[in-house]
């Protein structure tokens, strides 16, 4: 196999360069055509702030980041991120755990209000501005001294962290988010000083004055 | 030009003082591109100095979809992310599912996927080149081309029974096979696109319309497209000799001759050569495929799919395209997460458009083979 030497290679330089900044062996598998791939598992997040640049001289390519919940449990949500590189051929992939916020930041209601955090490696990987943005919206993960860290896909006005959230198709398209939709409609169309009575069936909207519905 | 009203972000509104440049919408709608994107593009005169990209017009959420379904479903699934490279999605998540497990293709599968691979690049590359082609005003070239791509269109029909979506792949193999009469017809249309493709290439390598307005056109140096990590075309149209299907050996590649093409120009005009030059590599495959196509099984036995995790990547038409995945031992992924070649060139496009002219920038953006439908998965 003709890149059977250079993936050999490159999985002796990360050995050599890489578990001293990562705090972590690396461990390694092979699949059926014998391309070669890595594993390494992080500590803790801020471990990725050492780690990229040691990463970064030995040339790896950053091909995307994965940002996932372990244990698939709504009731105990946890977070990591699984960082994907490539050296010539090999795969390398580095995975995160992200400390969640403590409890006792939460708010009123019970929710917790803080974010996990993950630094930026866009000072190494000029690429991976475009990952980090798309896992602060999808997965609500705060990411620290990211250059640029505007919505990349979602309107600024949805809430963080939809990828967690499963949202039916009946739950889209039924009659409830439809009222809202001409209530509004309807309040821009009216004169100034007219608000449409809500609770009205659609089809049926209602319109009062200001007085009428102060009355 | 299309400056539709329909942009996100209006209030960044149209800077009127001329000796500050003006900062003009291109899309979400425009003429070059048949999906959604918005530019908002800052000029001074003529020439174009910064260019903000808005995605998410069409998001679809499918990657949590995708935690929905099982591991057979997402086959389905995943071919539905594109159109244009719709092989290459179930294809790469088949491959790390038979990572994950440790399953072995068997041989013919193995030729079968590669055939299925090449004959979508094929039909994918005629599409963009006859889209550049649209796009400066060559209609005869444009209806020629879409011609030819015809070929391949009725090729996919008949071996696959459908034009875009092939269903040819399944977790351990494929679920398709040729026989005789198939690849007879396979290989004497192949001999028809042949000499069209040739002929195009020389139409877009020496006509003076052509090169006017593609070369030196759009340039990503060499330096910024290992910045910018591109893949594909667009990092072979600026000289780096980046292909997963040499690199990363899978499927039938290892058996099978080809050059990784690369083109020096780094402009428009390299990059269409580059996907010209490989539907004629892609050509020689799907021969080569058919002539060696061994004896066998289609698709091996499947054991239980552990948890645990893998990473499978090939070389789709537009590049590089990554699936990540993560099993807890039920037959529901844990995470399946996939990057799809577009992701990286996308962002090249601040380089790739600064000091170009605004007339280029439809021009430019198509020289990206830009898929919204696999950006916005």
């Amino acid at each position: 196999m003709l890149t059977r030497p250079a993936q050999l290679q490159a999985k002796a330089l990360l050995d050599q360069r890489l578990p001293d900044a990562a705090g972590a062996d690396i461990s390694w598998t092979e699949d059926a055509h014998g391309n070669i791939y890595g594993w390494i598992m992080l500590d803790n997040a801020p471990r990725l702030a050492e780690l990229a640049p040691a990463m970064s001289r030995c040339r790896l390519r950053l091909c995307t980041m994965t940002a996932y919940d372990p244990e698939r449990d709504p009731a105990n949500p946890q977070r990591a991120i699984a960082y994907h590189f490539d050296l010539d051929g090999l795969t390398l992939t580095v995975t995160a755990p992200l400390a969640m916020p403590p409890a006792d930041d939460a708010d009123e209601n019970g929710e917790v209000t803080g974010k996990p955090e993950v630094p930026s490696i866009t000072p190494w990987f000029r690429n991976a501005d475009w990952n980090e943005r798309e896992f602060m919206e999808m997965y609500d993960i705060a990411v620290t001294g990211h250059p640029n860290p505007r919505r990349l896909f979602l309107d600024e006005r949805l809430d963080a962290g939809v990828m967690g959230q499963m949202i039916p198709l009946s739950t889209m398209m039924n009659g409830a988010s439809t009222q809202d939709l001409w209530e509004r409609i309807m309040s821009a169309k009216l004169p100034e000083g007219t608000t449409v009575a809500t609770g009205a069936p659609v089809g049926a909207i209602a319109t009062v004055t200001d007085e009428e519905a102060q009355a | 030009m299309s400056t539709t009203a329909h942009a996100p972000h209006m209030d960044d509104h149209v800077n009127t003082d001329p000796r500050a440049g003006f900062t003009l919408p291109v899309g979400p709608l425009h003429v070059a591109l048949e999906e959604p994107m918005y530019f908002r593009v800052s000029v001074e005169g003529e020439t174009v100095k910064r260019v903000d990209i808005t995605a998410g017009h069409v998001h679809r959420g499918m990657e949590a979809l995708a935690l929905r379904r099982n591991l057979f479903q997402n086959i389905v699934l995943t071919e539905r992310v594109c159109s244009l490279c719709s092989n290459s999605h179930p294809f790469t998540y088949c491959m790390a599912v038979e990572n994950l497990a440790g399953i072995v293709v068997p041989e013919r599968a193995r030729y079968l996927r590669s055939m299925a691979e090449e004959i979508k690049r094929i039909a994918s590359h005629l599409f963009n080149v006859a889209i550049l082609a649209h796009i400066i005003g060559f209609k005869s070239l444009f209806m020629h081309v879409m011609e030819v791509r015809e070929i391949m269109q009725d090729i996919k029909e008949t071996v696959y029974g459908n034009r875009m979506d092939l269903a040819a792949n399944c977790i351990g193999g494929v679920k398709y096979d040729v026989d005789t009469d198939l690849l007879t017809f396979l290989t004497r249309n192949l001999d028809r696109v042949q000499k069209h493709v040739e002929e195009i290439y020389n139409i877009y390598r020496n006509d003076p319309m052509v090169r006017g307005r593609t070369v030196g056109v759009g340039v990503l140096s060499p330096e910024d497209a290992v910045e910018y990590a591109v893949v594909g075309p667009v990092a072979r149209g600026s000289g780096l000799a980046v292909d997963i299907r040499k690199d990363v050996p899978h499927a039938a590649y290892p058996r099978l001759a080809f050059d990784v093409i690369t083109e020096s120009g780094c402009d428009v005009h390299s990059r269409a050569l580059v996907r010209l030059r490989e539907a004629l590599e892609s050509i020689s495959l799907v021969r080569q495929c058919a002539r060696d196509l061994p004896g066998g099984d289609l698709v091996a036995r499947l054991p239980e799919i552990p948890a645990g995790e893998a990473v499978a990547r090939s070389e789709a038409p537009r590049g590089e395209l990554i699936y990540f995945l993560r099993t807890d031992g039920t037959d529901v992924p844990n995470r399946l997460k996939w990057r799809v070649p577009s992701y990286m060139n996308w962002d090249a496009l601040g380089v790739i458009m600064h000091d170009c002219k605004v007339s280029d920038v439809p021009l430019i953006v198509n020289s990206i083979d830009p898929c919204i439908s696999c950006t916005e998965r």
